[in-house]
């Protein structure tokens, strides 16, 4: 098995370095990519704006995505890449949300919106790591993704 | 046919004339006579009192005076007994004297037999009777005339003191009648106008004000012509200028057969409540701006609270879990350059974030209890309960307390607030029960003048009463954090779904004793009719 590509979209600085490190504790062999906000996820996941100078890779096996942010929020690039995978983009990697928030508006909306997984962010950074650990493995060994992904390896 | 019977009382005259009188009476085949004798005025005056004679014989000797005076002072003692004179002589004068002075017949001595005087007596007395008959009837007459004025003049008084405008015309247009509240309201009283001529006299107009009112529609005109009608609107002119707003009803004046006599109008002045209704709507108008107004704001306000909550589950948990993630990484990762106190104080930070974490979530459940929608089923709380019990064993295994839980307790209410509730309750009896030996926990229910208590009961530390208003209010604790966690909004939260529900949750207890929350639930009626769901 090959290094598996996790795209962490996340706008706060410490919280990217926390997942980050949750990330590498599991020991799964990972690469983790970060974005910022949605309008950059959308760049990054079509080559477009800051990204359209990058090489083809591999589509990401997860995104991690954070439902508050500047510019486009989660809910809104969850609309977005619903409304394009009908197009030149077929069908997107799992989306798992990590959030604060447990509204259940929210939660309601992030799965009516294609997401895969919801998860609340805990307080408790040892908790948190273990949930890491527990997406990760499950996301990335146990889970089989799209088609689309094993397209992209080719 | 039997024979009439006359008491005849003879008064005057002596013994002889007496017997005579007495033998000639009593050979009446027609009436059957009796006939007493006094022989004195005074004997005769005191005997009529006993109210058994039918008529009386005046026996007269003398002159004129005495004839007249004698008469008229029997008639005063007793009227309605008839007098007949008799008189020892013929004199044409007396006797008309007589009659005037009320005597009913004029007898003269020696000039009558027996049909005389029998027709004399018996018609005496018939004609008194008719008199008296008619007397009473005049008596009722003046009765009924005396009332008949009395009530003339309450009707003046009413007519005259009444509010409203009264007129009254005769077929032809003369006025019978014209209050002073009339005179008041049209600004004129009663004047020899045809009514031609009343739109322009009295000043009346159409609704425009300007449209002088047409005869034939003015409304005294219509009532006179046989219309029926109601608040028809005329306005007057005062002399002064001021117009004024009359609603006016009208009736056609009947007379007895039915036939029409005139025309009576009754109205009265709507200017001012005419101004008051616009008063109103415009208050109304104002009131309905202002309620929208407020509802917006209100509107406002709720989607700034619902942005808040959205902002503190965020924003407010976000440093948290920083202060968390780095303290745990320092003990994880810099443990070697760390002493024991070190540790201890990131420990204490850690435990810090926790706790703030846990009191934004109790905050953000409480905010929903207070804006979710309650939604009323019927369910089995007993089963509930009973299930939140388990669950705290098995979370807390090396806890010993005894639940004591009535069945069958079925209650109409959100199940989810109402789940919510019980935890809350259940959670505190549990703490405060933790360092009581032979814990007991129990859950029922009584009757208190037709409605339903809910109870839970424990037997753990209790608290003061005095303290126990502060017990549902946010953030209130009435123990210290080392001997029991938690927030202090549990009791708020209970607090505000039971209000929600329309119920009512108090406690009761006394230091080391124990403490009993009670809670009612509003409207059960529905609930009540079935037991088990």
């Amino acid at each position: 098995m090959g290094k598996k590509l996790i795209v962490l979209v996340e706008d706060d600085p410490r919280d990217c370095d926390l997942t980050s490190r949750a990330l590498q504790k599991t020991g799964i062999d990972c690469q983790v990519d970060i974005v910022h906000d949605g309008a950059e996820l959308v760049d990054y996941l079509f080559c477009t704006g800051s990204y359209h100078q990058q090489e083809r890779r591999p589509q990401p096996h997860l995104i991690l995505l954070d439902l508050k942010m500047p510019k486009l929020d989660g809910l809104q690039v969850l609309r977005m890449l619903r409304r394009v995978r009908t197009s030149d983009y077929d069908i997107p990697p799992p989306i798992v949300v990590l959030t604060s928030s447990d509204e259940t508006e929210d939660i309601e909306q992030a799965y009516s919106l294609g997401a895969n997984s919801y998860i609340r962010k805990p307080i408790d950074y040892a908790t948190f790591g273990s949930t890491i650990e527990r997406i990760a493995g499950y996301w990335l060994n146990i889970n089989h993704p799209p088609i689309s992904q094993d397209r992209s390896k080719r | 046919m039997s024979t009439p019977s006359l008491q005849v009382l003879l008064i005057g005259g002596s013994k002889s004339d007496a017997r005579t009188m007495c033998e000639l009476l009593c050979v009446s085949r027609t009436i059957h006579f009796s006939m007493e004798w006094a022989e004195s005025f005074a004997t005769g005056i005191t005997r009529l009192q006993k109210d058994d004679i039918d008529v009386v014989i005046l026996h007269l000797r003398s002159t004129n005076k005495e004839t007249v005076s004698t008469v008229q002072q029997i008639r005063d003692a007793k009227p309605t007994i008839p007098v007949v004179v008799l008189s020892e002589v013929a004199d044409e004068e007396l006797a008309v004297k007589a009659v005037k002075a009320g005597a009913q017949d004029y007898l003269v001595k020696g000039e009558f037999d027996l049909s005389l005087i029998e027709r004399a007596l018996r018609y005496a007395v018939e004609r008194q009777q008719t008199q008296n008959a008619l007397a009473v009837q005049q008596a009722k007459l003046d009765d009924s005339e005396i009332t008949i004025r009395e009530q003339t003049q309450v009707l003046q008084s009413i007519l005259h003191n009444l509010s409203d405008g009264v007129v009254v015309a005769n077929k032809e247009g003369k006025f019978l009648l014209f209050n002073p509240a009339a005179e008041r309201m049209v600004g004129k009283g009663e004047a020899d106008v045809t009514p031609n001529n009343w739109s322009q006299h009295y000043q009346l107009y159409l609704a425009d004000k300007i449209t002088p009112f047409p005869t034939h529609k003015l409304p005294l005109v219509r009532a006179m012509g046989g219309e029926n009608f109601m608040d028809e609107e005329v306005i007057a002119r005062h002399p002064d200028g001021k117009m004024i707003t009359l609603s006016v009803n009208g009736t056609p004046l009947t007379g007895p057969q039915g036939q029409i006599n005139g025309g009576v109008v009754v109205f009265r002045d709507m200017t001012e409540s005419k101004t008051a209704n616009r008063e109103i709507r415009r208050l109304n108008t104002e009131l309905e701006k202002r309620v929208q107004e407020r509802t917006h704001e209100l509107a406002t306000m709720n989607n700034e609270l619902e942005t808040f909550c959205y902002s503190v589950s965020h924003d407010l948990r976000r440093p948290l879990r920083h202060l968390d993630g780095y303290s745990l990484t320092l003990l994880e990762e810099y443990r070697e350059v760390l002493d024991e106190q070190g540790v201890e104080f990131l420990t204490n930070v850690r435990a810090a974030a926790q706790q703030m974490g846990e009191l934004i979530d109790a905050l953000l459940d409480m905010s929903r209890t207070s804006r979710s929608q309650i939604q009323r089923k019927r369910f089995n709380l007993s089963k509930i309960v009973q299930r939140l019990a388990e669950e705290l064993e098995q979370r807390h295994p090396q806890r010993q307390a005894r639940f004591t839980i009535s069945d069958g307790m079925v209650v109409k209410g959100d199940p989810d607030l109402l789940t919510a509730v019980m935890a809350n309750l259940i959670d505190n009896a549990w703490k405060f029960t933790s360092h009581t030996t032979n814990a007991q926990i129990q859950f029922g229910n009584l009757q208190q003048s037709g409605q339903t208590i809910y109870y839970l009961k424990d037997n753990g530390i209790g608290f003061d009463t005095k303290f126990a208003a502060n017990l549902f209010k946010p953030f209130q604790r009435l123990h210290n954090v080392q001997d029991f966690d938690g927030h202090g909004i549990g009791l708020a939260t209970v607090e505000r779904i039971i209000s929600r529900h329309g119920g009512q949750v108090w406690a009761e207890s006394r230091p080391n004793e124990g403490a009993t929350f009670f809670f009612t639930l509003g409207d059960q009626d529905e609930a009540s009719e079935h037991n088990e769901t």
